[in-house]
C-alpha cells in the first residue's frame, strides 16, 4: 500500500537532516500507529507523504505509484478538526468532494452516508460552533472519509480532547476501521492509544531518523480496553515507554 | 431570550443616549440664551427647518447625494476588492501597488477635488472620483490583509484533498477575508457620505452638501444644519444596515 524507500529530508535552513535513508512499508488494510519522541519527525513523515514538503531524496509510493505522479491519494485528518466555521456540518463533510468536482447529488448522498456512519445525521445543518469537541472530531473523520482515498492519515486526532471523550473516540475509531476497507496510519504520542488501536506500532528511532522499530500488538481484532491489562500488553507498553525515553534522552 | 437581549441592548446604549440628550439640552439652552438663529440655531429650529424644507431636501437633494454615495462607494468596493485580489495573487503587483496606493492616501480629498471639477465640470463624475479616492484604500488594505490571514493548516489540508489555487481562494481565502472586508465597508460608509457632501460643496448644482453651502450664503444657520442632520442620519443608517448584515451573515468572525 505504502512504501518509503531511502527517504532523506532536511528542512530548508536546518543544519542536520531530520531523516536519512528511511525505508519502511505499510500493508493495505492495516491499522499502523507511529510513535516517537517530540520533534522526532512524526509530522514530517505525514508532510512528505502529503507532498506538503518536497521530497529531496528517495521515493514514496502508494499502491506502487510514485506520489509525485498522483493527486489526492491520501485522506488526511489533522490534529485540530480544522472545520470551516462558515460551512454547516454537511457542507464541511462535502468539501473534499466539492474540491474534486464530484457532482452535487453524489456529494449529498455520500455526505449523508458518512454522517450516518459517524452518528451525526441530525446535526447535518448545524454549524461547527454548535458541536462538542468529540462531535467535531467525528465530523472531521467523516470529512476525511469523504476525501475518498483508501489511505487515511490521522495526525494525533484525539490529543486535544479530554480523556473520557478520547477513550470513547478510540473505541469508536476502532469500530469504524473494522467496518471500513481502509489503511490507517495513525500518529500519536500516547503509547496506550497506539496499543489499543493498532495492529502494528512503528517507533521512530535515531536523530536523524534512519529506521523504524516495528512492534506487533498481540491483541485480537475485536478488542476491549480490559485487554490492555494483560501481562504481555503491559510488557509491550513498558518496552515502548523505555524506548521513547531513551530516544528522547539522546 | 429576545426580551433579555433587548433589555441588555437598551442598558448598553443608555449612557450614550443620556449624554446625547444632555448635549442637545445644553445646545438648546445656549441657542436660546444667545438668541442668534443665523449663527447658532437651536436643535428645535433645525427640526422645524427640516420639516419646512422637506420636499426640497427629501425629494431633490437627498436622492442626488444618495446616488453619489452609492455609486462612488460601489465603485470603490469594486476597485478596492480588485486591487486586493491582484496584490494577493502577485507579489510583484503587491510590491508595485502598495507604495502607490499609500501615496494616494496622503492627498487631502478636499484640496484636490476642485481639480476634478476643473477636469470634469459640475458633473457626477467629479464627485465620484472624490468618494472613490477617500474610500477605496481602506477596502483594498482590509480585504488584502483578510485574504492573507488564512489559517495555513486549513490551506494545507485543502491541498491534500487535491485543491488547486482557485479552490483554495474560493473555499478558504474568500470566506476568511469576509469579516475584514465587512469591517472595511463599515469604516468607509461614513467617509463616503462625508466626502460626497464635500464634493457637492465644491462643485455641484444639487445635493445635500450643495444645499448646505447655499444656505451659508443666505446666512441661514438652521438651513445649513438641516442637510447636515440628514447626512448624519444617512451615514448612521448605512452603518446600521451593514451591522445587521454582518451579524446575520458573518457568524464566524470570532472563530476565524
Amino acid at each position: 500500500m505504502l512504501e518509503f524507500q531511502n527517504v532523506s529530508f532536511t528542512y530548508p535552513g536546518a543544519e542536520a537532516p531530520i531523516m536519512e535513508n528511511l525505508s519502511f512499508s505499510v500493508e493495505a488494510g492495516s491499522f499502523v500507529s507511529i510513535i516517537g519522541a517530540s520533534g522526532s519527525g512524526k509530522s514530517t513523515l505525514f508532510r512528505l507523504l502529503n507532498s506538503l514538503e518536497e521530497l529531496q531524496e528517495g521515493t514514496i509510493t502508494v499502491n506502487g505509484r510514485d506520489i509525485r505522479s498522483l493527486s489526492h491519494y491520501t485522506s488526511y485528518m489533522p490534529q485540530q478538526d480544522l472545520l470551516f466555521p462558515w460551512r454547516t456540518v454537511e457542507k464541511n463533510v462535502m468539501l473534499p468532494m466539492q474540491v474534486q468536482k464530484v457532482p452535487k447529488e453524489e456529494r449529498k448522498r455520500v455526505a449523508a452516508q458518512m454522517l450516518a456512519k459517524v452518528g451525526l445525521t441530525d446535526w447535518a445543518n448545524s454549524y461547527p460552533r454548535e458541536l462538542s469537541g468529540g462531535m467535531r472530531q467525528r465530523v472531521s473523520f467523516a470529512r476525511t472519509l469523504c476525501a475518498g482515498s483508501d489511505l487515511l492519515l490521522l495526525d494525533e486526532p484525539f490529543s486535544a480532547l479530554d480523556s473520557i471523550t478520547r477513550i470513547s473516540l478510540q473505541e469508536w475509531l476502532r469500530e469504524q476501521w473494522e467496518s471500513l476497507d481502509k489503511t490507517i496510519l495513525f500518529i500519536t504520542h500516547d503509547v496506550e492509544e497506539a496499543i489499543f488501536l493498532s495492529e502494528k506500532i512503528l517507533v521512530l528511532t535515531g536523530s536523524p531518523v534512519t529506521g523504524l522499530k516495528e512492534f506487533t500488538v498481540p491483541l485480537p481484532g475485536k478488542r476491549t480496553r480490559e485487554m490492555l491489562l494483560q501481562g504481555e500488553i503491559q510488557q509491550l507498553k513498558e518496552t515502548l515507554v523505555e524506548l521513547l525515553r531513551s530516544e528522547a534522552a539522546e | 431570550m429576545n426580551k433579555t437581549v433587548n433589555k441588555k441592548g437598551i442598558r448598553d446604549r443608555l449612557p450614550s443616549l443620556i449624554l446625547m440628550l444632555l448635549l442637545l439640552a445644553a445646545w438648546q439652552t445656549a441657542a436660546v440664551i444667545i438668541d442668534k438663529n443665523n449663527i447658532l440655531p437651536a436643535p428645535t429650529a433645525i427640526i422645524r427647518k427640516i420639516w419646512e424644507l422637506k420636499e426640497t431636501l427629501f425629494l431633490k437633494h437627498l436622492p442626488e447625494t444618495l446616488l453619489t454615495v452609492l455609486s462612488g462607494w460601489g465603485l470603490a468596493i469594486v476597485i478596492g476588492v480588485l486591487l486586493a485580489v491582484l496584490m494577493h495573487f502577485s507579489l510583484i503587483l503587491e510590491a508595485m501597488l502598495h507604495p502607490v496606493l499609500l501615496v494616494t492616501q496622503t492627498i487631502p480629498v478636499m484640496c484636490i477635488s476642485p481639480l476634478f471639477v476643473i477636469w470634469l465640470g459640475y458633473t457626477m463624475g467629479a464627485r465620484l472620483i472624490a468618494v472613490v479616492l477617500s474610500t477605496f484604500f481602506a477596502i483594498t488594505l482590509n480585504t488584502y490583509q483578510g485574504l492573507q490571514s488564512v489559517d495555513q493548516r486549513k490551506k494545507e489540508w485543502l491541498l491534500t484533498c487535491g485543491a488547486g489555487r482557485f479552490s483554495v481562494f474560493w473555499h478558504l481565502e474568500v470566506p476568511t477575508a469576509l469579516p475584514a472586508f465587512m469591517t472595511a465597508l463599515k469604516m468607509t460608509i461614513p467617509w463616503a457620505v462625508v466626502d460626497a457632501a464635500v464634493a457637492e460643496w465644491l462643485g455641484a448644482t444639487q445635493g445635500l452638501g450643495y444645499f448646505s453651502k447655499r444656505m451659508i450664503t443666505k446666512m441661514d444657520g438652521a438651513g445649513v444644519f438641516a442637510p447636515l442632520v440628514l447626512l448624519c442620519i444617512l451615514a448612521l443608517l448605512g452603518m446600521w444596515i451593514l451591522n445587521v448584515i454582518d451579524r446575520k451573515c458573518i457568524t464566524w468572525r470570532s472563530e476565524n
